[in-house]
């Protein structure tokens, strides 16, 4: 389904990706975790082609370029830095999305009021954005992702600065999704977010992606144990330094 | 109100030629026009419930478009027939110049009226969706259209008044002086000022919703692009024709060779500003520097290969 073979990125002389190799099949819900910096935001570009690099990216066995001109609107991409209009109400902000993708608001409509209750914000959903909170406007764009059909879903940090019910509510919806067929990739610096949601996991690390396991197979604890054990050797002594001066 | 009704009437009936009276006829018709073509919108929000459960809203939203524009110009030819004939070249071209305002606004009466989500709330569902977005605009450029326009009243009020008053004022001062041949060769000026203001005002339209816009949608360049010269050449279309009215009524011979030029070189200008928005939307200096720079032609390749490269993405 989603296939990614030896990825190379620079940013100048400075190299973010080398030699990465992923295939992810179709449904599959992989949770990414590496450290701040590690390629995580990079990578969904490369995917999205939204920037030049080496290396062969394949959607459906096709060239992503090639899948993004005829597809676009099968790809849904929610970014870290949040984009949303604060000019416009939650409800005129999703609809202006949905337009974007080519989808009927009258079509989804009904969907779009039940999410708007399932993250809480039905009371809020006229009112103009600039008058929500962070985690609030956080929702209205998962909101946004949600109320879409796509074949491929790249999040990233999707749940940051988002309440606890609204986690539950998003990881239920996410799992009914990739039941559906729905590939989804989510990047996240927590690694409970992806505890019982993901069916796999990597770990981008020193510019690749150096563990990709089922979790079925290895569980999260052997996967936190290998994260700390990749990004974290050296924690206690540093800690035992800071504590000394 | 009744006194003033009465005194505009005994106007008419005792000036039929004056100026000031063709310019309240004038008036009282587009009012007229647009208010009857607002009631029948509203009136067929019924119908439109009923349409929209066996089409698309974009069908719809399409459909509207026309049937406003149609009645815009069915009410005002009808009007215009019984209140001013044309007798010359110049009222024919003022008639043209309403003509093509009002296809414009029927453009934007027909996009917002079904804008609101909340219209549809009370629909039937129809699960057979058809896409037709491609009638006049797609639904893409229309969302952003609108974007712009929420923009500009939500966010830039303020802004909008200030150079509304701006523009009035400068139009009164020019109105006020009282020899006939000043006029003459004040409102040439008046014109190219309000074209600098508006330009500026076009210029320094906050590039954000586009740049955040075109980072997660980068494969929308051309829309993008379509959709500001749509916005901004109506926009204008719309003013200066008002404006082109406006004037006809005091001078009676505007030229429109003048008009010609005023609107080519006004209509290039606002071209290539939306150019260099979209070539350099993270570089505030270097959009400036672009338009300072446009009477060196070198510029202009530049700017050209930027926007041709933002596009290509």
């Amino acid at each position: 389904m989603l296939k990614l073979i030896n990825i190379n990125k620079q940013y100048g002389s400075q190299e973010v990706l080398k030699n990465l190799h992923l295939k992810i099949q179709k449904g599959e819900l992989l949770g990414l975790i590496g450290p701040n910096g590690a390629g995580k935001t990079t990578l969904f570009n490369c995917i999205l082609s939204n920037l030049d690099y080496q290396g062969k990216i394949l959607i459906n066995e096709m060239l992503n370029s090639d899948y993004l001109k005829i597809n676009r609107n099968r790809i849904v991409y929610l970014p870290e830095e949040l984009f949303i209009y604060n000019f416009l109400t939650g409800m005129e902000f999703v609809n202006f999305i949905l337009n974007m993708h080519n989808i009927s608001f009258r079509k989804v409509e009904n969907k779009i009021l039940l999410l708007f209750e399932l993250f809480d914000l039905i009371d809020y959903k006229n009112r103009l954005i600039k008058y929500y909170s962070f985690g609030m406007k956080r929702k209205v764009s998962l909101i946004a992702a949600l109320v879409q059909r796509p074949e491929v879903m790249l999040l990233d940090e999707p749940v940051f600065g988002v309440d606890a019910r609204s986690i539950i509510v998003f990881k239920r919806l996410l799992k009914q999704l990739s039941q559906k067929g729905v590939t989804i990739i989510m990047s996240t610096h927590v690694i409970d977010v992806i505890k019982n949601l993901c069916d796999s996991v990597a770990i981008l690390y020193d510019k690749h992606i150096v563990v990709y396991e089922k979790l079925h197979k290895i569980g999260i604890n052997e996967i936190e144990r290998k994260y700390l054990e990749l990004v974290g050797s050296n924690i206690d002594s540093l800690i035992n330094e800071f504590e000394s001066i | 109100m009744s006194l003033f009704i009465f005194s505009i009437r005994h106007t008419i009936i005792q000036y039929p030629n004056n100026r000031i009276v063709q310019l309240i006829i004038t008036v009282i018709i587009l009012f007229l026009s647009f208010s009857i073509t607002n009631v029948y919108l509203i009136i067929s929000k019924k119908e439109n419930n009923l349409l929209l459960s066996l089409m698309s809203r974009s069908k719809l939203r399409n459909i509207k478009q026309f049937q406003a524009l149609l009645t815009n110009l069915f009410i005002f030819i009808i009007l215009s027939i019984f209140c001013i004939i044309p007798t010359s070249k110049h009222q024919l071209l003022v008639l043209f110049v309403v003509i093509i305002i009002l296809i414009l606004l029927a453009l934007f009466q027909g996009m917002i009226s079904l804008y609101n989500p909340t219209i549809t709330s009370q629909i039937n569902k129809n699960n057979k969706f058809n896409h037709s977005y491609n009638f006049i605009v797609s639904l893409t450029i229309q969302s952003l259209i609108i974007r712009d326009i929420l923009f500009i009243w939500r966010k830039n009020r303020p802004k909008l008044f200030l150079y509304i008053f701006m523009l009035l004022l400068i139009n009164l001062l020019i109105l006020s002086v009282s020899n006939r041949n000043d006029l003459i060769n004040l409102y040439r000026v008046g014109f190219f000022i309000q074209s600098s203001v508006i330009l500026r005002y076009i210029f320094s339209f906050p590039s954000e919703n586009d740049l955040n816009f075109l980072r997660l949608y980068p494969t929308y360049s051309f829309k993008t692009l379509i959709s500001e010269f749509i916005f901004w050449i109506g926009f204008t279309l719309i003013y200066f024709g008002f404006l082109s009215a406006l004037y006809f009524f005091f001078l009676h011979n505007i030229s429109p060779h003048f008009l010609l030029i005023f609107f080519l070189i006004h209509l290039f200008l606002i071209c290539y500003i939306i150019l260099i928005r979209l070539a350099y939307l993270e570089s505030k200096a270097l959009r400036i520097i672009s338009f300072l720079l446009i009477v060196l032609p070198l510029t202009i390749p530049f700017v050209v290969y930027n926007c041709i490269r933002r596009l290509k993405c």
